[in-house]
Order: structure tokens, then C-alpha cells, then sequence
């Protein structure tokens, strides 16, 4: 300390020191604030990066606890689900309702050597025959879509195996573990992959042939038999499971897996069980034992999804769906009641959406889809018919048809023009209103996309303002739209999305060969694009957003 | 794994918890410097103004880690812009209101 130091009174070196520490404070008051605010903007823009970035914001990626079903849906449930009210004779689906099986039917008569396109609509057997000619309209389409099929796998081996080579290798290694035969898929595998089975045998045989007890073990109550089938589904990896009360109205007429028809084999057809659908041999008889459904959904692997058309696949969540449908099955018989799986991609007697509209997974939407508050659209689903008794789920009305009316993202950016933009459900079907989506339209799409087989499209459900990643931002959306009765949260949010958000146009999606540019929602990512791993000329550049 | 990290991501928001004390009573200080007279539901709106703006940045990049780039742009082209007008204006009523008298 110096002499001048020293000799200053006590008092004035505190006063000195306050005022210093004064100033400091001050000083630190001034300026800290506005360091603070710095760090502030710089961390939470790391962090939100990070968060929306992450994996673990895709939900269904890695959960077998039950926990990724994170939406309450208790204030929502309603006793009838949205869609779902009467407007007149309501009526249970055809077998040639389905698209899917009329295209079956319709290459099962042309190797049968019934038909081909050059015999004309008149000469069109049976019952595709029948549907055809009341539709000439779709059946111009059913001939485009012959002719594009062999065009398809022909300019993907020229030129489109460089790009597409991985996504291609992923969809047919997924739909390996899908197939319950796979003697004959698209004419080209011979060796059977998967333990996935379909019935060869009437469901009064079929649906019990593992039950070993002379008496099912009696659950406590229907509300713990619930709890167990559900906790069971979730740890066979089920994302989201509900149960509703098994209801005839979404169940096939004249069909039924197991039983041979007139379509199931013959000349040029290979003999699988993917054929054996008693069409038109069953009548519209519904088994007993069917009582209850359980209905369980799993995500597509969303960054494929987001990057459709060509990248995309649904086949790795049927996959999955379809070995969880086979597991609960036997997990059911074992307990001595009988079971009966429907998954995907064509084992099926229901048709999937309205049961998981009835268990309170979701509402339908625009689509014709189920579009679920955790998942969006995301959601392949699958179920298994019991007779045990549940405490079922009610249905939900969380705001998406709603939503729908004002949205129409999918329907103005679908390549194929295959989505209705009418603001209300504007088609009698079997007895509701709702959006019909044009299934001709919808696979002439699927069969001018850039792989070389038709395998789907899903550019609607990558596109739905529901199917985004669980972040903070999006959970937070959805829930205030939910519980907002005014729709002034759903407009703002529409608003922004389609404001903000840049989806490609409807035509850019189509393949380059079809008009379009191949643009995807999403750029794919890294794993999916062959230029990252192999020796390929890369001569194409990305149409979506990074 | 940051900030999805274990004691990483706490602590990342209980320093984002010390920064808002910070801001908020850098706040307060300014205010009450321009405006001696200032009511604290003011440094509180203003405070409010500077959380939300940190909200909007926030959601920006949420969506562009998302992929969603254009969104995450225009959120906080739009929104961010928003705000800092929103902030002047707060600023003109709560904070400069008695500059002009003081020194007229």
C-alpha cells in the first residue's frame, strides 16, 4: 500500500470501494443484460437446431414402453366417431371396392388367359367385368396403368437404378419379412422369406389352430385384459394400440383369406395363399368369435416418408405391423381364445381406417387415411379379431376433420389429382359422407413413380400439416388446435403453413420420364442417396427442402 | 449430445434461467434510468416482449433442424420482425415517454 494510501481516512477507502463496487454492479446491470440476451438467441438457436435435428423426435423410432402413445385422449372421446354418422343405409364394403384386389383379379384373369386389353371392356369376365363397365371412365385408367407397369421397371433398370439403388434395396428387403408367400411377387422372387402366415383354412379352424387349453384362462375383468393386450402389443413394438368392439360394417363381403375361388389359381398363376380369398365363394357371414378388435399402428420410418415419392416406402412399417400382427396372434391363442391378424400389405378381411377411427386412434381424414394426434398420418395399421371381452376405447374427435375442410394441402399437391378439394365430404359411401379417393388415379401415380415396381406413393401423408416430428414446436400446435372450438388457432396455423412452408408442386413430384421433376418434400437423407456410398456418375440434382 | 444430453441439457437451461435474471433486471435498470416513474407490469411487458422474441428464435431453428428451412426463415423473418417493432414501441411508451420532458 503507498503512503498516500496509507494515510487516507478509513471512511473515504469504503466509500471508494462501495462506489466501486456500485459501479460494477451498475455496470453489470448495463451491459450484462444484453450479453445475456446474446448467449440467449445463440443457444436457443443451437438448441432448437439440435431438437428439431434430433432422432428422437421421431415417434415410433425405438419405444416398446407405451410412452410414444403421449396424447390424452380422454377430452376428446365422443360416442360416435367423426365421419361415422349414418347419413343413409349404411352397407359393408365389397371385395371389388378395394382396389388392390381388383387389379389382383384383373392380372389373375389375363394369366388365366380370361382376358387382356385388347378384348375390349365387353369382354371383361366376372365381377371386374360388372365394375368396369358401370366405370369406363376408371377403367381408361385401369389400361394406362397397364401399359405403364412394364414401361416402369424397364426405365428404372436403364436409368434410374444409379440413384434409386439403396431406396430400392430397402423396399423389397423390407417387403421380404411382409409376405406371407413369396413364391410369387411381381413374377420375380421364388424362395418363401417370412414365418408371416395367412389362413389356408375356414376361420372356425384357422383362427384356433394354436389353442391348446380345454378352457381360455379367465382374465379378472375386461379392463385388465385390455391393459395386458395392450402393454403386450407396445412391447411387440405396436406404437399406438386401441381396442374398439368388433363391428361388421368396414368387413369385406363375398371374401374371405383361406378359401379358394375362381381367381386363385389356374394356368399362369402361381399357387400361393395370397391368392385365397373366397371371393364370391363366402357370402357375408361374419364368424362368431369375432367380437373385439384390437388395433395397433406403427410408423413408416420417417425419413424415407418425407422423402416421397421416389425414396419413400410403406413396406418397413408393414413389416413390422405384419410381425406384431403374427406375434399377438399367437400370444392370444396361447392364452386360449382364438385370433385372427389382419395386416398389412393385403391380409385382410376389414378395412383398417374406421376400426382405428372406432378404437380412438384417430380421425380420417381428407386422405381417407387415419390421422392420429402422435403420428399424423404417419401410421400403418394393423389388428387382431378376438372374442375376449375388453373395456373398449370410444372414438375421438380431436379437430382433424375440421382441419381438413380448411387444409387441402394433400389434395392440391397429390401428383396423381387423386385427392378430393371439396370442403365437405362430398361422397355417399355406403351409408357416411365422406372425401373418396380415386383408386385408379392414386396407382397410375404409384405405377409412374421411380422405382421399379409400384410400390405406393404417400406423398399425401409426407405432406399433411400433421405429420411432423414430435418437437416442441409442432406438439404445442396440435394441442392448442385441438382444444381451440373457435378454429382461429387452426386458421393462423394454416396460414403459416402454408405460408412458410415450401412443399414442391403437384406436378414436380411426378417422375422426369412423366412430366415431373422428381422432387421430394424432403431431400432424402444421407443413407438413402447411392452418390454417398457407391461409384455411381451422379446426374441428377434434389427437388425438395434441406 | 448437446443439448439433448443428460447433465448437459440441464445445465444448458438453468444457464438460459441465470441469463433471463439477467436480461430481466438489466431491464429494470434501464428503465428505471430513463424513467424513474416506470411500474414494474412495464419492465414485465418488456421483458415479456424480449421471452417471446427469444420463443420465435427458438422455433426457427427447431424447424430448420427439421429440414424445413424456408419455415424456419420466414418464422423468424416475419415473427422476429414483429417483435423488435413491438419492442420499440414498448420502449417509445414505457421507457423514453418522460426523456422529452425531462430535457425539454
Amino acid at each position: 500500500m503507498s503512503e498516500a494510501n496509507a494515510n487516507e481516512p478509513r471512511e473515504s477507502v469504503i466509500k471508494k470501494s462501495e462506489e466501486l463496487i456500485d459501479w460494477s454492479r451498475r455496470n453489470f446491470l448495463k451491459f450484462g443484460g444484453a450479453a445475456a440476451a446474446g448467449l440467449t438467441v445463440g443457444g436457443l438457436g443451437i438448441a432448437g437446431y439440435q431438437l428439431g435435428h434430433s432422432d428422437k423426435a421421431y415417434i415410433g423410432a425405438s419405444d416398446y414402453t407405451g410412452n410414444e402413445q403421449f396424447f390424452d385422449r380422454t377430452p376428446f372421446e365422443v360416442d360416435i366417431a367423426p365421419g361415422f354418422k349414418p347419413v343413409s343405409k349404411v352397407e359393408r364394403p365389397h371385395w371389388i371396392n378395394f382396389f388392390i384386389d381388383r387389379l389382383s383379379v384383373v392380372g389373375t384373369i389375363a394369366a388365366q388367359g380370361k382376358w387382356n386389353p385388347g378384348m375390349g371392356l365387353n369382354a371383361m369376365p366376372g365381377p371386374v367385368g360388372d365394375y368396369y363397365r358401370k366405370r369406363p371412365e376408371n377403367y381408361k385408367i385401369l389400361l394406362k396403368i397397364l401399359e405403364t407397369l412394364p414401361k416402369q421397371a424397364k426405365i428404372y433398370q436403364e436409368k434410374k437404378d444409379a440413384r434409386y439403388a439403396i431406396a430400392d434395396a430397402y423396399v423389397w428387403s423390407s417387403m421380404s419379412t411382409m409376405y406371407p408367400d413369396l413364391d410369387e411377387i411381381w413374377g420375380e422372387m421364388t424362395v418363401p422369406q417370412n414365418p408371416v402366415t395367412s389362413p389356408d383354412s375356414t376361420p372356425d379352424k384357422w383362427d384356433f389352430r394354436f389353442i391348446r387349453r380345454k378352457q381360455p384362462l379367465e382374465f379378472k375383468s375386461p379392463k385388465h385384459a385390455s391393459d395386458l393386450l395392450k402393454t403386450v402389443a407396445h412391447k411387440f413394438g405396436a406404437t399406438l394400440v386401441g381396442i374398439c368392439k368388433f363391428d361388421p360394417t368396414f368387413t369385406f363381403t363375398n371374401y374371405m383369406r383361406g378359401i379358394k375361388d375362381e381367381w386363385s389359381d389356374g394356368p399362369g398363376i402361381n399357387p400361393g395363399l395370397k391368392y385365397r380369398k373366397g371371393r364370391e365363394v363366402w357370402g357375408t357371414e361374419v364368424p362368431s368369435h369375432w367380437k373385439s378388435m384390437i388395433v395397433y399402428g406403427v410408423p413408416m420410418h420417417w425419413d424415407p416418408l418425407l422423402s416421397a415419392q421416389g425414396y419413400s416406402t410403406s413396406y418397413d412399417a408393414y413389416s413390422r405391423a405384419a410381425s406384431i400382427a403374427t406375434k399377438l396372434e399367437r400370444f392370444i391363442q396361447e392364452l386360449g381364445y382364438p385370433s385372427r391378424p389382419q395386416n398389412p400389405p393385403t391380409n385382410y378381411e376389414c378395412v383398417m381406417p374406421p376400426y382405428g377411427a372406432l378404437a380412438g386412434l384417430g380421425e380420417i381424414g381428407r386422405m381417407g387415411l387415419l390421422i392420429t394426434p402422435e403420428l399424423g398420418a404417419n401410421i400403418r395399421l394393423a389388428g387382431v379379431i378376438t372374442d375376449i371381452e375388453f373395456e373398449y376405447d370410444k372414438p375421438i374427435d380431436f379437430g382433424v376433420i375440421r382441419f381438413c375442410k380448411k387444409c387441402k394441402i394433400c389434395a392440391d399437391h397429390c401428383p396423381a389429382g387423386a385427392l378430393p378439394k371439396s370442403d365437405e365430404p362430398d361422397t355417399q359411401l355406403r351409408g357416411f359422407k365422406k372425401w373418396e379417393v380415386e383408386g385408379e388415379k392414386c396407382f397410375l401415380q404409384w405405377a409412374s413413380g421411380s422405382l421399379r415396381m409400384p410400390h405406393g406413393c404417400r406423398v399425401c401423408v409426407g405432406v399433411c400439416p400433421y405429420t411432423r416430428k414430435n418437437t416442441w414446436l409442432h406438439t404445442i400446435s396440435r394441442a392448442a388446435d385441438s382444444r381451440d372450438p373457435t378454429g382461429i388457432i387452426s386458421s393462423g396455423l394454416l396460414a403459416m403453413q402454408k405460408g412458410f412452408f415450401h412443399v414442391p408442386d403437384a406436378q414436380d413430384f411426378k417422375s422426369d420420364w412423366d412430366g415431373g421433376k422428381e422432387a421430394v418434400y424432403h431431400n432424402p437423407p444421407k443413407w438413402l442417396r447411392t452418390e454417398e456410398y457407391f461409384k455411381v456418375n451422379k446426374d441428377w440434382t434434389y427437388y425438395g427442402n434441406d | 449430445m448437446y443439448p439433448n444430453g443428460t447433465v448437459v441439457y440441464m445445465l444448458f437451461w438453468m444457464a438460459i434461467g441465470i441469463f433471463q435474471i439477467c436480461i430481466y433486471n438489466s431491464i429494470n435498470y434501464w428503465t428505471k434510468r430513463y424513467n424513474p416513474n416506470s411500474k414494474w407490469w412495464q419492465v414485465a411487458l418488456l421483458y415479456c416482449c424480449v421471452l417471446s422474441f427469444f420463443i420465435v428464435v427458438f422455433a426457427g431453428f427447431t424447424l430448420k433442424g427439421e429440414y424445413e428451412g424456408n419455415a424456419g426463415w420466414y418464422m423468424i423473418g416475419s415473427f422476429g420482425v414483429m417483435h423488435v417493432i413491438a419492442g420499440a414501441a414498448l420502449v417509445k411508451l414505457f421507457v423514453l415517454k418522460n426523456t422529452k420532458k425531462k430535457y425539454a
